[in-house]
Protein backbone atom coordinates (compact mmCIF):
# COMPACT_ATOMS: atom_id res chain seq x y z
CA UNK A 1 0.00 0.00 0.00
CA UNK A 2 1.10 3.42 -0.80
CA UNK A 3 2.72 5.66 1.89
CA UNK A 4 -0.19 8.34 1.20
CA UNK A 5 -2.80 5.53 1.69
CA UNK A 6 -0.81 4.08 5.10
CA UNK A 7 -1.06 7.93 6.17
CA UNK A 8 -4.89 7.77 5.45
CA UNK A 9 -5.25 4.96 7.16
CA UNK A 10 -3.37 6.19 10.40
CA UNK A 11 -5.44 9.33 9.99
CA UNK A 12 -8.69 7.88 10.29
CA UNK A 13 -8.05 5.81 12.76
CA UNK A 14 -6.28 8.75 15.00
CA UNK A 15 -8.91 11.22 14.34
CA UNK A 16 -11.06 8.71 15.18
CA UNK A 17 -10.19 9.33 18.94
CA UNK A 18 -11.60 13.07 19.87
CA UNK A 19 -14.19 14.05 21.11
CA UNK A 20 -17.67 16.11 20.85
CA UNK A 21 -20.97 15.97 23.03
CA UNK A 22 -23.65 13.92 21.96
CA UNK A 23 -27.19 14.99 21.20
CA UNK A 24 -30.68 13.11 21.65
CA UNK A 25 -31.44 11.41 18.51
CA UNK A 26 -34.55 9.80 17.39
CA UNK A 27 -32.94 7.25 16.07
CA UNK A 28 -31.33 6.22 18.81
CA UNK A 29 -34.65 6.64 20.16
CA UNK A 30 -36.38 3.93 17.70
CA UNK A 31 -33.65 1.29 18.65
CA UNK A 32 -33.68 1.59 22.06
CA UNK A 33 -37.96 0.73 21.77
CA UNK A 34 -37.27 -1.75 18.65
CA UNK A 35 -34.67 -3.63 21.64
CA UNK A 36 -35.79 -3.10 24.84
CA UNK A 37 -39.64 -2.53 24.59
CA UNK A 38 -41.45 -3.39 22.12
CA UNK A 39 -42.08 -7.40 23.11
CA UNK A 40 -42.60 -6.10 26.74
CA UNK A 41 -45.12 -3.29 25.42
CA UNK A 42 -46.51 -5.54 23.04
CA UNK A 43 -46.85 -2.75 20.46
CA UNK A 44 -44.66 -1.49 17.68
CA UNK A 45 -42.74 1.94 18.01
CA UNK A 46 -45.14 3.75 15.81
CA UNK A 47 -48.06 2.67 17.79
CA UNK A 48 -46.65 4.02 21.00
CA UNK A 49 -45.35 7.38 19.95
CA UNK A 50 -48.57 8.06 18.20
CA UNK A 51 -50.30 7.56 21.46
CA UNK A 52 -49.97 11.17 22.04
CA UNK A 53 -49.87 14.27 20.25
CA UNK A 54 -46.33 16.10 20.19
CA UNK A 55 -48.01 18.92 22.75
CA UNK A 56 -48.94 16.19 25.04
CA UNK A 57 -45.19 14.84 24.73
CA UNK A 58 -44.16 17.69 25.27
CA UNK A 59 -46.40 19.18 28.44
CA UNK A 60 -45.38 15.54 29.66
CA UNK A 61 -41.49 16.87 29.34
CA UNK A 62 -41.48 20.06 31.08
CA UNK A 63 -43.93 19.16 33.93
CA UNK A 64 -41.42 16.61 34.53
CA UNK A 65 -44.49 13.82 33.94
CA UNK A 66 -42.85 11.82 31.29
CA UNK A 67 -41.44 8.75 32.68
CA UNK A 68 -44.91 8.50 34.17
CA UNK A 69 -46.09 9.32 30.57
CA UNK A 70 -44.17 6.45 29.12
CA UNK A 71 -45.45 4.03 32.08
CA UNK A 72 -48.87 4.78 31.34
CA UNK A 73 -48.46 3.74 27.48
CA UNK A 74 -46.50 0.38 28.89
CA UNK A 75 -47.09 -0.28 32.42
CA UNK A 76 -44.83 -3.83 31.26
CA UNK A 77 -42.23 -1.53 31.18
CA UNK A 78 -41.84 0.02 34.25
CA UNK A 79 -38.85 -1.41 35.44
CA UNK A 80 -36.63 -0.42 32.91
CA UNK A 81 -38.69 3.48 32.85
CA UNK A 82 -37.72 3.73 36.38
CA UNK A 83 -33.98 2.37 36.42
CA UNK A 84 -31.13 5.32 36.70
CA UNK A 85 -29.84 4.04 33.23
CA UNK A 86 -33.04 5.10 31.71
CA UNK A 87 -33.15 8.19 32.91
CA UNK A 88 -29.82 8.90 32.34
CA UNK A 89 -29.16 7.52 29.17
CA UNK A 90 -32.29 6.44 27.33
CA UNK A 91 -34.77 8.59 28.15
CA UNK A 92 -33.99 11.91 25.95
CA UNK A 93 -33.82 9.88 22.53
CA UNK A 94 -36.73 8.27 23.56
CA UNK A 95 -38.17 11.41 23.97
CA UNK A 96 -37.11 11.86 20.78
CA UNK A 97 -38.20 9.33 18.69
CA UNK A 98 -41.85 10.10 20.53
CA UNK A 99 -42.04 13.71 19.26
CA UNK A 100 -40.69 12.55 15.86
CA UNK A 101 -43.45 10.25 15.49
CA UNK A 102 -46.22 11.28 17.81
CA UNK A 103 -50.16 11.26 16.20
CA UNK A 104 -49.33 14.80 14.70
CA UNK A 105 -46.31 14.85 13.78
CA UNK A 106 -47.42 14.68 9.98
CA UNK A 107 -43.47 13.08 9.95
CA UNK A 108 -43.76 10.32 7.13
CA UNK A 109 -42.03 7.01 8.50
CA UNK A 110 -39.25 5.59 6.45
CA UNK A 111 -39.84 2.26 4.80
CA UNK B 1 -77.26 45.38 79.12
CA UNK B 2 -73.94 43.53 79.28
CA UNK B 3 -76.03 40.29 78.74
CA UNK B 4 -77.72 41.92 75.53
CA UNK B 5 -74.11 43.49 73.95
CA UNK B 6 -72.85 40.47 74.54
CA UNK B 7 -75.72 38.65 72.69
CA UNK B 8 -76.07 41.36 70.03
CA UNK B 9 -72.28 41.15 69.76
CA UNK B 10 -72.59 37.43 68.92
CA UNK B 11 -75.50 37.80 66.85
CA UNK B 12 -73.29 40.24 64.75
CA UNK B 13 -70.62 38.20 64.81
CA UNK B 14 -72.05 34.98 63.61
CA UNK B 15 -74.25 36.80 60.93
CA UNK B 16 -70.67 38.02 59.16
CA UNK B 17 -69.42 34.67 59.79
CA UNK B 18 -72.26 33.66 57.97
CA UNK B 19 -72.38 35.91 55.38
CA UNK B 20 -68.81 35.89 55.08
CA UNK B 21 -68.33 31.67 54.37
CA UNK B 22 -71.76 32.52 51.99
CA UNK B 23 -69.57 35.31 50.19
CA UNK B 24 -66.41 32.49 49.78
CA UNK B 25 -68.41 29.81 49.17
CA UNK B 26 -69.78 31.77 45.96
CA UNK B 27 -66.68 32.78 44.78
CA UNK B 28 -65.23 29.61 45.39
CA UNK B 29 -68.47 28.38 43.01
CA UNK B 30 -67.55 30.88 40.59
CA UNK B 31 -64.40 30.00 40.26
CA UNK B 32 -64.76 26.45 40.08
CA UNK B 33 -67.19 26.61 37.32
CA UNK B 34 -64.26 29.87 35.73
CA UNK B 35 -62.06 26.55 35.92
CA UNK B 36 -64.43 23.89 34.55
CA UNK B 37 -64.87 26.57 31.64
CA UNK B 38 -61.43 27.02 30.95
CA UNK B 39 -60.07 23.07 30.91
CA UNK B 40 -62.92 22.72 28.58
CA UNK B 41 -62.03 25.47 26.45
CA UNK B 42 -58.25 24.30 26.81
CA UNK B 43 -59.31 20.55 25.64
CA UNK B 44 -60.81 22.21 22.58
CA UNK B 45 -58.13 24.49 21.43
CA UNK B 46 -55.64 20.92 21.84
CA UNK B 47 -57.53 18.86 20.12
CA UNK B 48 -58.26 21.91 17.49
CA UNK B 49 -54.30 22.30 17.01
CA UNK B 50 -53.82 18.98 17.26
CA UNK B 51 -56.04 18.52 14.18
CA UNK B 52 -54.54 21.60 12.45
CA UNK B 53 -51.07 20.42 13.12
CA UNK B 54 -51.71 17.38 11.43
CA UNK B 55 -53.84 18.60 8.59
CA UNK B 56 -51.31 21.21 7.35
CA UNK B 57 -48.54 18.66 8.03
CA UNK B 58 -50.59 15.78 5.89
CA UNK B 59 -52.11 17.92 3.16
CA UNK B 60 -47.90 18.94 1.71
CA UNK B 61 -45.54 16.65 0.65
CA UNK B 62 -42.75 16.81 3.17
CA UNK B 63 -39.73 17.84 1.68
CA UNK B 64 -35.90 16.97 3.04
CA UNK B 65 -32.61 17.87 1.75
CA UNK B 66 -29.62 15.58 1.46
CA UNK B 67 -26.42 17.62 0.24
CA UNK B 68 -23.07 16.12 -0.15
CA UNK B 69 -19.74 17.30 -1.09
CA UNK B 70 -16.97 14.63 -1.50
CA UNK B 71 -13.64 14.81 -2.27
CA UNK B 72 -12.07 11.48 -3.94
CA UNK B 73 -8.32 10.56 -4.04
CA UNK B 74 -8.42 7.18 -6.64
CA UNK B 75 -5.76 5.13 -7.75
CA UNK B 76 -5.51 2.21 -10.30
CA UNK B 77 -2.83 -0.24 -10.25
CA UNK B 78 -2.75 -1.80 -13.58
CA UNK B 79 -1.39 -5.58 -14.04
CA UNK B 80 1.37 -4.03 -16.36
CA UNK B 81 2.53 -2.03 -12.85
CA UNK B 82 0.96 1.18 -14.87
CA UNK B 83 -0.54 3.69 -12.29
CA UNK B 84 -3.61 5.71 -12.81
CA UNK B 85 -4.93 8.59 -10.48
CA UNK B 86 -7.13 11.23 -10.00
CA UNK B 87 -6.02 13.18 -6.87
CA UNK B 88 -8.62 16.30 -7.11
CA UNK B 89 -11.89 14.85 -8.01
CA UNK B 90 -14.67 17.21 -6.80
CA UNK B 91 -18.22 16.22 -7.08
CA UNK B 92 -21.83 17.29 -4.91
CA UNK B 93 -24.88 15.34 -4.57
CA UNK B 94 -28.38 16.47 -3.94
CA UNK B 95 -31.26 13.75 -2.71
CA UNK B 96 -34.15 15.96 -2.74
CA UNK B 97 -36.59 13.68 -0.75
CA UNK B 98 -40.53 13.72 -0.87
CA UNK B 99 -43.28 11.64 1.28
CA UNK B 100 -46.82 12.48 1.71
CA UNK B 101 -49.05 10.30 4.02
CA UNK B 102 -53.02 11.01 3.09
CA UNK B 103 -54.29 8.07 5.74
CA UNK B 104 -52.53 5.95 8.10
CA UNK B 105 -52.35 3.33 5.75
CA UNK B 106 -51.19 5.07 2.21
CA UNK B 107 -47.87 7.27 1.62
CA UNK B 108 -46.18 8.17 -0.81
CA UNK B 109 -42.52 8.71 -1.26
CA UNK B 110 -39.86 10.00 -3.52
CA UNK B 111 -36.66 11.51 -4.07
CA UNK B 112 -34.95 13.47 -7.06
CA UNK B 113 -31.11 13.39 -7.54
CA UNK B 114 -28.37 14.99 -8.99
CA UNK B 115 -24.50 13.87 -8.99
CA UNK B 116 -22.22 16.37 -10.76
CA UNK B 117 -18.26 16.64 -10.59
CA UNK B 118 -17.50 20.50 -10.17
CA UNK B 119 -17.78 22.37 -13.32
CA UNK B 120 -18.07 21.42 -16.81
CA UNK B 121 -17.60 17.75 -18.52
CA UNK B 122 -16.46 18.16 -22.18
CA UNK B 123 -18.12 15.40 -23.62
CA UNK B 124 -17.25 12.88 -20.92
CA UNK B 125 -19.63 12.15 -18.41
CA UNK B 126 -23.34 12.26 -18.72
CA UNK B 127 -23.45 12.93 -22.60
CA UNK B 128 -26.28 9.92 -23.00
CA UNK B 129 -24.39 8.13 -24.97
CA UNK B 130 -22.02 5.85 -22.94
CA UNK B 131 -22.90 3.33 -20.02
CA UNK B 132 -22.86 5.94 -17.38
CA UNK B 133 -26.17 7.03 -18.04
CA UNK B 134 -28.01 3.24 -17.95
CA UNK B 135 -30.82 3.52 -15.86
CA UNK B 136 -29.34 1.23 -12.86
CA UNK B 137 -26.61 3.47 -11.42
CA UNK B 138 -28.08 7.25 -13.76
CA UNK B 139 -28.04 8.48 -10.28
CA UNK B 140 -25.21 6.88 -8.87
CA UNK B 141 -22.26 8.08 -11.38
CA UNK B 142 -21.47 11.69 -11.93
CA UNK B 143 -23.34 13.39 -14.76
CA UNK B 144 -25.00 16.57 -15.69
CA UNK B 145 -27.03 19.28 -13.95
CA UNK B 146 -29.92 17.58 -14.20
CA UNK B 147 -32.20 16.53 -11.55
CA UNK B 148 -33.44 12.77 -11.95
CA UNK B 149 -35.86 10.16 -10.48
CA UNK B 150 -34.44 8.52 -7.91
CA UNK B 151 -37.59 7.01 -6.16
CA UNK B 152 -40.62 7.31 -6.39
CA UNK B 153 -43.52 4.87 -5.16
CA UNK B 154 -46.64 4.39 -2.94
CA UNK B 155 -46.67 1.94 -0.15
CA UNK B 156 -50.06 0.98 1.43
CA UNK B 157 -50.16 -1.01 4.55
CA UNK B 158 -53.35 -2.13 6.15
CA UNK B 159 -53.72 -4.82 8.21
CA UNK B 160 -55.85 -8.21 9.02
CA UNK B 161 -56.35 -8.68 12.75
CA UNK B 162 -52.17 -9.22 13.99
CA UNK B 163 -51.19 -9.18 10.39
CA UNK B 164 -49.81 -6.35 8.83
CA UNK B 165 -49.28 -6.44 4.54
CA UNK B 166 -47.73 -3.62 2.31
CA UNK B 167 -47.80 -3.36 -1.03
CA UNK B 168 -46.21 -0.93 -3.52
CA UNK B 169 -45.62 0.29 -7.03
CA UNK B 170 -43.02 2.48 -8.48
CA UNK B 171 -39.45 3.04 -8.74
CA UNK B 172 -38.06 1.49 -5.90
CA UNK B 173 -35.84 2.10 -2.79
CA UNK B 174 -33.04 -0.46 -4.15
CA UNK B 175 -30.11 1.04 -3.34
CA UNK B 176 -28.42 1.55 -0.14
CA UNK B 177 -30.04 -1.61 1.52
CA UNK B 178 -29.28 -4.20 4.68
CA UNK B 179 -25.06 -3.57 5.42
CA UNK B 180 -24.21 -1.27 3.17
CA UNK B 181 -26.24 1.59 4.33
CA UNK B 182 -23.78 1.72 7.44
CA UNK B 183 -20.81 2.64 5.91
CA UNK B 184 -22.94 5.48 3.74
CA UNK B 185 -24.50 6.45 7.23
CA UNK B 186 -27.73 5.80 5.39
CA UNK B 187 -31.02 3.92 6.69
CA UNK B 188 -31.40 1.18 5.09
CA UNK B 189 -33.51 0.44 2.26
CA UNK B 190 -35.58 -2.66 1.12
CA UNK B 191 -32.93 -4.94 -0.78
CA UNK B 192 -29.67 -6.92 0.85
CA UNK B 193 -26.58 -4.77 0.12
CA UNK B 194 -24.72 -8.22 -0.46
CA UNK B 195 -26.54 -8.57 -3.45
CA UNK B 196 -28.44 -6.12 -5.07
CA UNK B 197 -27.96 -2.14 -5.27
CA UNK B 198 -29.28 -0.50 -7.98
CA UNK B 199 -31.88 1.39 -9.08
CA UNK B 200 -34.78 -0.06 -11.15
CA UNK B 201 -38.45 0.04 -11.50
CA UNK B 202 -41.17 -2.78 -10.09
CA UNK B 203 -43.12 -3.68 -7.42
CA UNK B 204 -43.20 -5.20 -4.03
CA UNK B 205 -45.56 -6.83 -1.29
CA UNK B 206 -45.03 -8.34 2.06
CA UNK B 207 -46.75 -10.13 5.07
CA UNK B 208 -45.23 -8.94 8.41
CA UNK B 209 -45.52 -11.76 10.75
CA UNK B 210 -43.67 -9.70 13.90
CA UNK B 211 -46.79 -11.05 16.10
CA UNK B 212 -45.78 -14.49 16.06
CA UNK B 213 -41.56 -13.94 15.81
CA UNK B 214 -40.03 -10.78 16.67
CA UNK B 215 -39.20 -9.07 13.30
CA UNK B 216 -40.51 -11.56 10.92
CA UNK B 217 -41.87 -10.50 7.36
CA UNK B 218 -41.68 -11.86 3.62
CA UNK B 219 -41.51 -9.72 1.11
CA UNK B 220 -42.03 -10.93 -2.65
CA UNK B 221 -39.97 -7.99 -4.92
CA UNK B 222 -40.43 -7.79 -8.66
CA UNK B 223 -38.66 -5.39 -11.21
CA UNK B 224 -38.07 -4.85 -14.31
CA UNK B 225 -34.30 -3.65 -15.01
CA UNK B 226 -35.28 -3.06 -19.22
CA UNK B 227 -37.82 -2.29 -21.53
CA UNK B 228 -37.64 -2.92 -25.00
CA UNK B 229 -40.13 -0.41 -26.59
CA UNK B 230 -39.45 1.95 -29.64
CA UNK B 231 -39.28 4.84 -29.28
CA UNK B 232 -41.85 7.62 -29.74
CA UNK B 233 -41.80 8.74 -33.64
CA UNK B 234 -38.82 5.26 -33.88
CA UNK B 235 -39.51 5.14 -37.79
CA UNK B 236 -39.04 8.86 -38.66
CA UNK B 237 -35.95 8.67 -36.15
CA UNK B 238 -34.75 5.80 -38.49
CA UNK B 239 -35.69 7.45 -41.62
CA UNK B 240 -33.74 10.60 -40.84
CA UNK B 241 -30.52 8.05 -40.30
CA UNK B 242 -30.24 8.84 -36.82
CA UNK B 243 -27.42 6.54 -35.14
CA UNK B 244 -29.57 6.00 -32.32
CA UNK B 245 -33.29 5.47 -31.19
CA UNK B 246 -34.61 4.71 -34.58
CA UNK B 247 -36.45 1.13 -35.36
CA UNK B 248 -38.83 0.10 -38.07
CA UNK B 249 -41.42 -0.87 -35.61
CA UNK B 250 -44.29 1.59 -34.39
CA UNK B 251 -43.92 3.66 -31.50
CA UNK B 252 -43.55 1.75 -28.11
CA UNK B 253 -43.63 -2.13 -29.96
CA UNK B 254 -41.17 -4.23 -28.97
CA UNK B 255 -37.49 -4.63 -31.40
CA UNK B 256 -36.52 -7.94 -32.09
CA UNK B 257 -33.43 -6.37 -32.96
CA UNK B 258 -32.72 -4.98 -29.17
CA UNK B 259 -32.39 -6.54 -26.32
CA UNK B 260 -34.92 -8.68 -23.90
CA UNK B 261 -37.15 -6.95 -21.20
CA UNK B 262 -34.34 -7.93 -18.31
CA UNK B 263 -36.80 -8.73 -15.29
CA UNK B 264 -36.32 -9.60 -11.87
CA UNK B 265 -38.27 -10.98 -9.40
CA UNK B 266 -37.10 -11.96 -5.91
CA UNK B 267 -38.12 -13.64 -2.48
CA UNK B 268 -36.75 -11.18 0.85
CA UNK B 269 -37.08 -13.38 4.13
CA UNK B 270 -36.08 -11.83 7.35
CA UNK B 271 -36.75 -14.52 10.03
CA UNK B 272 -36.03 -12.39 13.30
CA UNK B 273 -34.88 -9.01 14.08
CA UNK B 274 -35.61 -8.01 17.81
CA UNK B 275 -33.83 -5.08 17.81
CA UNK B 276 -30.54 -6.29 18.65
CA UNK B 277 -29.78 -9.55 16.57
CA UNK B 278 -31.35 -9.61 13.46
CA UNK B 279 -31.02 -12.50 10.38
CA UNK B 280 -32.05 -11.56 6.92
CA UNK B 281 -31.80 -13.77 3.74
CA UNK B 282 -32.97 -13.19 -0.34
CA UNK B 283 -33.51 -15.29 -3.07
CA UNK B 284 -33.40 -13.78 -6.82
CA UNK B 285 -33.33 -14.39 -10.74
CA UNK B 286 -32.76 -11.97 -13.44
CA UNK B 287 -33.70 -12.78 -16.34
CA UNK B 288 -32.18 -12.24 -19.63
CA UNK B 289 -29.73 -10.26 -18.60
CA UNK B 290 -27.82 -8.50 -20.82
CA UNK B 291 -23.45 -8.15 -21.61
CA UNK B 292 -21.41 -7.35 -24.34
CA UNK B 293 -20.27 -9.74 -26.58
CA UNK B 294 -16.80 -9.14 -28.39
CA UNK B 295 -17.74 -8.43 -32.54
CA UNK B 296 -13.56 -7.66 -32.77
CA UNK B 297 -10.58 -7.29 -30.48
CA UNK B 298 -11.82 -3.37 -29.73
CA UNK B 299 -16.01 -3.70 -30.55
CA UNK B 300 -18.38 -5.26 -28.91
CA UNK B 301 -22.49 -5.56 -29.00
CA UNK B 302 -24.77 -5.61 -26.39
CA UNK B 303 -27.12 -9.22 -26.37
CA UNK B 304 -29.38 -10.92 -23.74
CA UNK B 305 -27.20 -13.65 -22.82
CA UNK B 306 -29.39 -15.36 -20.27
CA UNK B 307 -30.61 -15.91 -15.98
CA UNK B 308 -28.62 -14.80 -13.35
CA UNK B 309 -29.41 -16.09 -9.76
CA UNK B 310 -28.28 -15.35 -6.50
CA UNK B 311 -29.10 -15.56 -2.69
CA UNK B 312 -27.27 -14.18 0.11
CA UNK B 313 -27.51 -15.00 3.93
CA UNK B 314 -26.76 -12.05 6.34
CA UNK B 315 -26.51 -11.34 9.95
CA UNK B 316 -26.55 -8.38 12.44
CA UNK B 317 -26.18 -7.94 15.92
CA UNK B 318 -26.67 -3.99 17.47
CA UNK B 319 -24.62 -4.46 20.35
CA UNK B 320 -22.81 -6.99 21.99
CA UNK B 321 -24.25 -8.53 25.02
CA UNK B 322 -27.20 -7.02 27.26
CA UNK B 323 -25.50 -3.63 28.73
CA UNK B 324 -21.92 -5.09 29.47
CA UNK B 325 -20.72 -1.31 28.67
CA UNK B 326 -21.74 1.41 26.90
CA UNK B 327 -18.66 1.25 24.08
CA UNK B 328 -20.25 -2.49 23.53
CA UNK B 329 -23.41 -1.37 23.34
CA UNK B 330 -23.62 0.81 21.02
CA UNK B 331 -20.78 -1.64 18.45
CA UNK B 332 -22.58 -3.42 15.32
CA UNK B 333 -20.77 -6.73 13.79
CA UNK B 334 -22.27 -8.57 11.22
CA UNK B 335 -21.03 -11.14 8.33
CA UNK B 336 -22.98 -12.01 5.85
CA UNK B 337 -22.87 -14.92 2.59
CA UNK B 338 -23.79 -15.07 -1.38
CA UNK B 339 -23.90 -16.71 -4.10
CA UNK B 340 -24.53 -16.13 -7.61
CA UNK B 341 -24.79 -18.54 -10.53
CA UNK B 342 -25.06 -18.03 -14.26
CA UNK B 343 -28.02 -19.51 -16.55
CA UNK B 344 -26.61 -18.95 -20.29
CA UNK B 345 -29.58 -19.66 -23.03
CA UNK B 346 -27.43 -20.47 -25.78
CA UNK B 347 -24.78 -23.11 -25.86
CA UNK B 348 -21.98 -21.62 -27.96
CA UNK B 349 -19.45 -19.04 -27.27
CA UNK B 350 -21.12 -16.68 -29.09
CA UNK B 351 -23.92 -16.64 -26.22
CA UNK B 352 -21.77 -17.32 -23.36
CA UNK B 353 -22.02 -15.78 -20.26
CA UNK B 354 -19.13 -14.53 -18.09
CA UNK B 355 -16.98 -16.26 -20.81
CA UNK B 356 -18.64 -20.01 -20.30
CA UNK B 357 -21.66 -21.63 -21.54
CA UNK B 358 -21.90 -23.84 -18.49
CA UNK B 359 -23.56 -22.51 -15.36
CA UNK B 360 -21.28 -21.29 -13.45
CA UNK B 361 -21.75 -20.50 -9.55
CA UNK B 362 -20.10 -17.89 -7.15
CA UNK B 363 -19.42 -16.69 -3.94
CA UNK B 364 -18.90 -14.22 -1.53
CA UNK B 365 -18.06 -13.43 2.14
CA UNK B 366 -18.43 -10.18 4.00
CA UNK B 367 -17.61 -9.42 7.26
CA UNK B 368 -17.70 -6.13 9.39
CA UNK B 369 -17.89 -3.58 12.38
CA UNK B 370 -18.77 -0.38 13.49
CA UNK B 371 -18.41 1.01 16.69
CA UNK B 372 -18.70 4.70 18.72
CA UNK B 373 -15.70 6.51 19.16
CA UNK B 374 -14.73 9.36 21.65
CA UNK B 375 -15.57 11.82 19.46
CA UNK B 376 -19.32 10.90 19.24
CA UNK B 377 -18.74 9.78 15.95
CA UNK B 378 -18.46 6.35 14.26
CA UNK B 379 -15.59 3.96 13.08
CA UNK B 380 -16.45 0.98 10.47
CA UNK B 381 -14.06 -1.74 9.11
CA UNK B 382 -15.37 -3.62 6.16
CA UNK B 383 -13.69 -6.66 4.31
CA UNK B 384 -14.87 -8.67 1.67
CA UNK B 385 -13.76 -11.27 -0.58
CA UNK B 386 -15.08 -12.95 -3.71
CA UNK B 387 -13.97 -15.70 -5.79
CA UNK B 388 -13.60 -16.22 -9.80
CA UNK B 389 -17.37 -16.34 -11.01
CA UNK B 390 -19.00 -13.82 -8.23
CA UNK B 391 -21.42 -11.71 -10.11
CA UNK B 392 -23.91 -9.51 -7.92
CA UNK B 393 -26.02 -6.45 -8.97
CA UNK B 394 -24.08 -3.52 -7.37
CA UNK B 395 -23.81 -1.62 -9.81
CA UNK B 396 -25.06 1.50 -7.96
CA UNK B 397 -23.00 1.27 -4.70
CA UNK B 398 -21.39 4.45 -3.68
CA UNK B 399 -17.84 4.06 -4.37
CA UNK B 400 -16.40 5.62 -6.84
CA UNK B 401 -13.66 3.30 -7.71
CA UNK B 402 -16.29 0.62 -8.51
CA UNK B 403 -18.10 -2.03 -6.22
CA UNK B 404 -16.26 -3.60 -4.02
CA UNK B 405 -18.96 -6.09 -2.91
CA UNK B 406 -18.93 -6.81 -6.70
CA UNK B 407 -14.57 -7.54 -6.05
CA UNK B 408 -13.64 -10.65 -7.58
CA UNK B 409 -10.64 -10.89 -5.30
CA UNK B 410 -10.38 -9.12 -1.54
CA UNK B 411 -11.62 -5.66 -0.52
CA UNK B 412 -10.77 -3.78 2.93
CA UNK B 413 -12.39 -0.53 3.95
CA UNK B 414 -12.06 2.00 6.86
CA UNK B 415 -14.49 4.66 7.65
CA UNK B 416 -15.03 7.15 10.28
CA UNK B 417 -18.35 9.27 10.34
CA UNK B 418 -18.69 12.18 12.42
CA UNK B 419 -21.78 14.62 12.76
CA UNK B 420 -20.61 18.17 13.29
CA UNK B 421 -23.39 20.11 13.95
CA UNK B 422 -26.67 17.88 15.38
CA UNK B 423 -27.85 15.69 12.90
CA UNK B 424 -27.68 18.17 10.64
CA UNK B 425 -24.52 18.29 9.50
CA UNK B 426 -21.76 15.42 9.47
CA UNK B 427 -18.58 14.43 7.79
CA UNK B 428 -16.84 11.45 6.81
CA UNK B 429 -13.38 10.15 5.73
CA UNK B 430 -13.35 6.51 4.20
CA UNK B 431 -10.84 4.74 2.72
CA UNK B 432 -11.60 1.67 0.22
CA UNK B 433 -8.79 -0.92 -1.30
CA UNK B 434 -9.83 -3.71 -3.85
CA UNK B 435 -6.95 -6.10 -4.80
CA UNK B 436 -8.87 -8.05 -7.72
CA UNK B 437 -7.83 -12.08 -8.52
CA UNK B 438 -9.76 -12.15 -11.61
CA UNK B 439 -10.83 -9.47 -14.43
CA UNK B 440 -14.33 -8.50 -14.81
CA UNK B 441 -15.74 -7.56 -11.46
CA UNK B 442 -17.83 -5.09 -12.39
CA UNK B 443 -18.86 -5.91 -16.26
CA UNK B 444 -22.11 -6.89 -16.98
CA UNK B 445 -22.95 -10.50 -18.10
CA UNK B 446 -21.01 -11.02 -21.04
CA UNK B 447 -17.84 -11.20 -22.33
CA UNK B 448 -17.10 -8.08 -20.04
CA UNK B 449 -17.68 -10.39 -16.97
CA UNK B 450 -15.26 -12.95 -17.86
CA UNK B 451 -12.75 -14.05 -15.28
CA UNK B 452 -9.02 -14.04 -16.19
CA UNK B 453 -6.19 -14.11 -13.96
CA UNK B 454 -4.70 -11.18 -14.49
CA UNK B 455 -1.62 -13.23 -16.17
CA UNK B 456 -4.07 -14.74 -18.18
CA UNK B 457 -5.89 -11.32 -19.56
CA UNK B 458 -1.67 -9.99 -20.11
CA UNK B 459 -1.52 -12.85 -22.50
CA UNK B 460 -4.48 -11.86 -24.10
CA UNK B 461 -3.58 -8.89 -24.77
CA UNK B 462 -5.20 -6.67 -22.17
CA UNK B 463 -4.05 -4.27 -19.31
CA UNK B 464 -6.74 -5.07 -16.33
CA UNK B 465 -6.58 -3.11 -13.39
CA UNK B 466 -4.30 -5.16 -10.73
CA UNK B 467 -5.59 -3.09 -7.65
CA UNK B 468 -8.10 0.23 -6.45
CA UNK B 469 -8.15 2.47 -4.18
CA UNK B 470 -10.44 5.15 -2.92
CA UNK B 471 -9.99 7.85 -0.37
CA UNK B 472 -13.23 9.77 0.26
CA UNK B 473 -13.57 13.30 2.24
CA UNK B 474 -17.43 14.30 2.38
CA UNK B 475 -19.20 16.97 4.40
CA UNK B 476 -23.12 16.36 4.07
CA UNK B 477 -26.07 18.34 5.43
CA UNK B 478 -29.09 17.03 6.17
CA UNK B 479 -32.62 18.24 7.30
Amino acid sequence: MKTFSKVAVAAIIGLGLLSTTVHADAGKGQKIYAKKLKSVCEKSGAVFAASHTQMEWEMANSSGELGATFKAECPAGSDLFDSAKFQKKMQSHLYDFVMEYASDSGNVPSC
Amino acid sequence: MKITMTIAASALLLSTTVFGADDVQAQLDALTAKIKKLEKMNAYQNKKMSSLNAQSAHDNIKFNIDFRTSYDKIDYKMASGTKYDNDALFSNRLWLGMGYKPSETMMFKGQIAYNKAYGASYGQRGTGMGFDTFDWIVNETLGDDTLKLREAYWLWTPKTGDIGWTASIGRRPATNGYLINLRDDDKAKSPMGHIINMEFDGASGSIQLDHYVPGMYVKLCLGRGLTNASSWASQATLAVGSPIGGSQYPNYIPDPGNLDNTDMVGLIFKPYDDGQYSVMSKYYRGFNVPGLKMTSPTTADMKSLGDMDGAAISAKMEGVGDEWSDFLDETILFASFAWSQSRPDGTTQADAMLGSVDKESGTSYWVGTQMPNLTGGRLGLEYNHGSKYWRPFTYGEDTMAGSKMAVRGDAYEIYWTQPIISKAFSMQVRYTYMDYDYTGSDGFFGDGGTPLTLAQAQAEGYDPVDTASDLRVYFRYRY
